[in-house]
């Protein structure tokens, strides 16, 4: 088991290098010349000049990157953002908990929609509410997330006004984005917990516990319910990777202040060493998640074997 | 099937026997032909030019403005007698508007002309003398037309018949019609209605000595006043008492509204008049600047820059399925190439190949597209290169999937024994075997590359953020027309529609070609 976490970590190792590369290479690969863009376009040649050498860009790339690397790892430092000169781990350290927040509760709507629906679909199968399910999910999987979130917008917030429209003034604001941002999610997770359910049900074992009489609630629950649901832990935990990315859209929607609309903005303003580190970010993250649900495989699931 | 003629197998009639018992399929296959037939010639279906606003658009199309903005209301004098008399004979015909931004009012030859200015609704007052009566004009547009409540149109009283004698006795009997054409006949209910929709902060009494019609001032519920004290007396509750000979006259009041009740004693007299009638009293205009709501003449409505939405959706139809096809095309080419080269060759080359598919897909499509924009810049052409980056993978997976299992078929070691080279054994022997898989998940890409090509754009890394993309439309409905839910509902609705034909289609396309794809 050890041995498995530590081979995956030393895994990750040539991954990161090519992330961090990438990431470094951004600021020297994409148009626009970064002390131009810090300093203004109009300073003269040798300001220029004194402010490229201070700034440490007429290094050798390897020198840079190796400092980058240092700068980074050691010190924390992510570079200060072209547009605000504020420091980007600063700012990244602010919004990350609104994202985590954002998408802790998409998933906990996701998963207590998406598990009771798929139960209900694969216990009751081929019954109306089976197949209003089934419709249910292939319409969901087909809405895109932000129009979702704008329909929700425009019948909770702007006709009905229960909720705020955006910000993230009140705990209140939060409800509307991690529905959005849950909904896609949950029908992910409808499907694959009625399959999952729908495939123990064809066990030799709850064969025989209604064989003996079993009362078919008794059955569901502590028989077909608790092995059906293992998988549908460990893939819930693979969508946490997308929730972040669907995050980045669903924040757009509703100014919620977290690394997505960071993100974008930082996108369109073109402010590199900002994009830079989140693109490193939520590389990371991936990894991490990756790694945690493959790890709790094996807690869930002992037939599993890490070898 | 007949079993005794032998017929030649054929997969392709197979595939369509098969396909054709999935209705739903079948169903989203007719969409999606419909959607590609728009997308190809959406230019000449659009109604009108997407790219500027459409009340510059009405001459050309012979739509006459004023027929939007403008209503003519004719007025009708109804006298004591029950005759009537034409609005231009009417003395004195003044009209009002309660608010003029909404809708503004002027006199013409045979009663009133309204003319629309903003969305909204706001109520309108004719009045000659004694007698008024009111009529609500909403103009659409906009704002939500959040507690237009029908109010009193006007009041039609009963004349008394036969001729009077002072000590003379009778109740007052009197019509209510409300703007939205229901007619209140019980007095109690009137009064209510009245207190309801011309609540008045100060509590005066009117002291009904020959009160003047006038706003200021402050009249409760339905108002009963003699208008020659001399000649009749009213009470509270309308019972009127004449008291000498003469000419006398009740008003009957209701806010803004009012009309007569002539009270002859002794010798005849002119009739007068006794309320006015109004051919319309709820008029409906348009705000034809900004936000048309969804009519016969703009299915979908308008926009923030008054831009018709349903001819906007048919031109963005192109665009969109532009990023989908050609950006699946370039993934699904790429993908299939590497996994067709990695599975047959396997090695150095697999396993290059699979450990840069797997760290693609480790990354959820729409972050993978984000990055690539980010190291690109914003356009259309960018979008659809992000989106065929991550499509690359998945097929990468499948075809090198197939590839493996092809590569073993007796048929390809008997090519290999007898020296077919290998492009040729790849090209004629392996690819034409992972077809299928392709073919079910080109159509199905094509729905999720849609789905992330909307969402880049609608994140404004479209570039162009004016074009009629339907993503772009989004983005801008939200920014711009946040209170009106056509603009953000039909261009979405848009989406919906092909993203899920796609899915449909390619669902059934899987269960027709290859049951055992079915996850």
């Amino acid at each position: 088991m050890l041995q498995f976490v530590l081979r995956r970590l030393v895994g990750m190792i040539p991954i990161l290098f090519i992330i961090t590369i990438i990431s470094f290479l951004f600021v020297h690969l994409t148009p626009g010349d970064p002390i131009r863009i810090m300093y203004g376009a109009e300073i003269d040649q040798e300001t220029y000049q004194t402010l490229r050498e201070r700034e440490g860009f007429n290094d050798p790339l390897p020198v840079q990157y190796g400092r980058y690397m240092v700068d980074m790892v050691v010190h924390g430092d992510f570079g200060q953002s072209y547009r605000t000169r504020a420091d980007v781990s600063e700012e990244v350290m602010r919004r990350f908990g609104y994202t985590f927040v954002l998408t802790i509760l998409s998933m906990f709507w996701a998963i207590l929609i998406g598990v009771s629906v798929g139960i209900i679909s694969a216990t009751k199968r081929n019954s109306i509410w089976d197949r209003a399910g089934m419709v249910s999910t292939i319409t969901a999987l087909s809405i895109p997330e932000f129009w979702f979130g704008l329909m929700l917008m425009q019948i909770f917030a702007v006709q009905l006004g229960w909720f705020p429209t955006s910000g993230a003034a009140s705990p209140l604001h939060i409800l509307l984005p991690s529905i959005t941002l849950g909904f896609g999610v949950a029908a992910t997770i409808v499907r694959f917990t009625r399959s999952s359910v729908l495939e123990v049900m064809r066990e030799d074992y709850v064969r025989t516990a209604r064989a003996k009489g079993q009362k078919e609630r008794v059955v569901i629950w502590s028989h077909v319910l608790r092995n059906a649901l293992i998988p549908v832990v460990t893939m819930a935990g693979l969508q946490f990777g997308f929730l972040i990315g669907g995050a980045v859209v669903v924040e757009q929607v509703f100014a919620w202040p977290g690394l997505g609309s960071y993100l974008i903005d930082s996108i369109l303003s073109r402010d590199y060493p900002v994009i830079q580190a989140l693109i490193l970010l939520f590389s990371l993250q991936f990894l991490l998640i990756n790694l945690i649900v493959d790890i709790s495989y094996g807690f869930l699931n002992p037939q599993i074997r890490y070898d | 099937m007949n079993t005794n003629e032998p017929k030649s197998y054929s997969p392709f009639r197979e595939f369509l026997v098969k396909f054709l018992k999935q209705k739903m399929a079948v169903v989203a296959l007719g969409v999606v032909v419909v959607i590609l037939f728009v997308g190809i010639f959406g230019s000449f279906l659009a109604p009108y030019d997407p790219h500027r606003p459409v009340t510059s658009q009405y001459p050309e199309k012979g739509i006459d403005l004023d027929q939007l903005t403008n209503a003519s209301v004719i007025v009708e004098g109804v006298m004591t007698d029950g005759s009537t008399i034409e609005g231009s004979e009417v003395t004195q015909l003044q009209a009002e508007s309660e608010n003029r931004r909404i809708a503004s009012i002027r006199r013409s030859q045979r009663g009133i002309n309204v003319n629309a200015n903003t969305s909204g609704y706001t109520n309108a007052t004719i009045e000659s003398g004694d007698v008024s009566s009111s009529f609500q004009v909403v103009v659409e547009g906009e704002s939500l037309l959040e507690g237009k409540e029908p109010v009193i149109s006007r009041l039609i009283p009963s004349q008394p018949e036969g001729v009077l004698t002072p000590g003379d006795q009778f109740q007052l009997d009197v019509l209510a019609v409300l703007t939205d054409g229901e007619e209140l006949t019980d007095q109690g209910d009137i009064h209510e209605l009245a207190l309801r929709l011309y609540e008045t902060e100060e509590e005066e009494e009117s002291s009904g000595f020959n009160a003047p019609a006038s706003d200021a001032e402050a009249i409760e519920g339905l108002h009963f006043s003699s208008l020659n004290e001399e000649v009749a007396t009213v009470s509270e509750s309308g019972e009127v008492t004449v008291v000498g000979e003469g000419e006398g006259a009740i008003r009957i009041q209701t806010g803004p509204v009012s009309s007569v009740v002539q009270v002859q004693a002794g010798a005849a007299a002119e009739p007068v008049l006794a309320y006015l009638n109004v051919s319309e009293s709820n008029v409906t205009l348009t705000d034809v600047y900004k936000h048309q709501p969804p009519s016969s003449i703009h299915f979908f409505g308008t926009d923030h820059q008054n831009r018709d939405i349903f001819s906007r959706v048919i031109h963005g139809t192109q665009d969109t399925l532009l990023i989908g096809f050609v950006s699946v095309a370039i993934g699904a080419f790429i993908g299939t190439a590497l996994g067709l080269l990695a599975g047959f060759y396997g090695r150095w080359v697999d396993s290059l190949v699979t450990r840069m598919t797997d760290v693609l897909l480790a990354f959820p499509g729409i972050l993978l597209a984000i990055a690539v924009i980010a190291f690109l810049g914003a356009g259309i052409t960018n979008i659809i290169l992000a989106v065929a980056v991550f499509t690359v993978p998945v097929f990468v997976r499948i075809v090198r999937g197939s590839t493996l299992a092809l590569k073993e078929m007796t048929y390809v070691e008997a090519s290999r024994s007898i020296g077919v080279r290998d492009p040729v054994i790849i090209m004629r022997h392996i690819f034409p075997g992972t077809l299928s898989v392709v073919l079910v998940y080109l159509t199905m890409r094509i729905g999720v590359a849609i789905l992330i090509g909307a969402a880049l754009s609608f994140l404004g890394l479209g570039g162009d953020i004016t074009a009629p993309e339907w993503g772009s439309m989004l983005s801008a409905a939200k920014d711009n027309s946040s209170t009106v839910f056509h603009a953000t509902f039909f261009p979405g609705l848009a989406i919906v529609l092909t993203v899920l034909s796609f899915n449909i289609l390619g669902d059934g396309l899987r269960d027709a070609l290859d049951p055992k794809l079915k996850e």
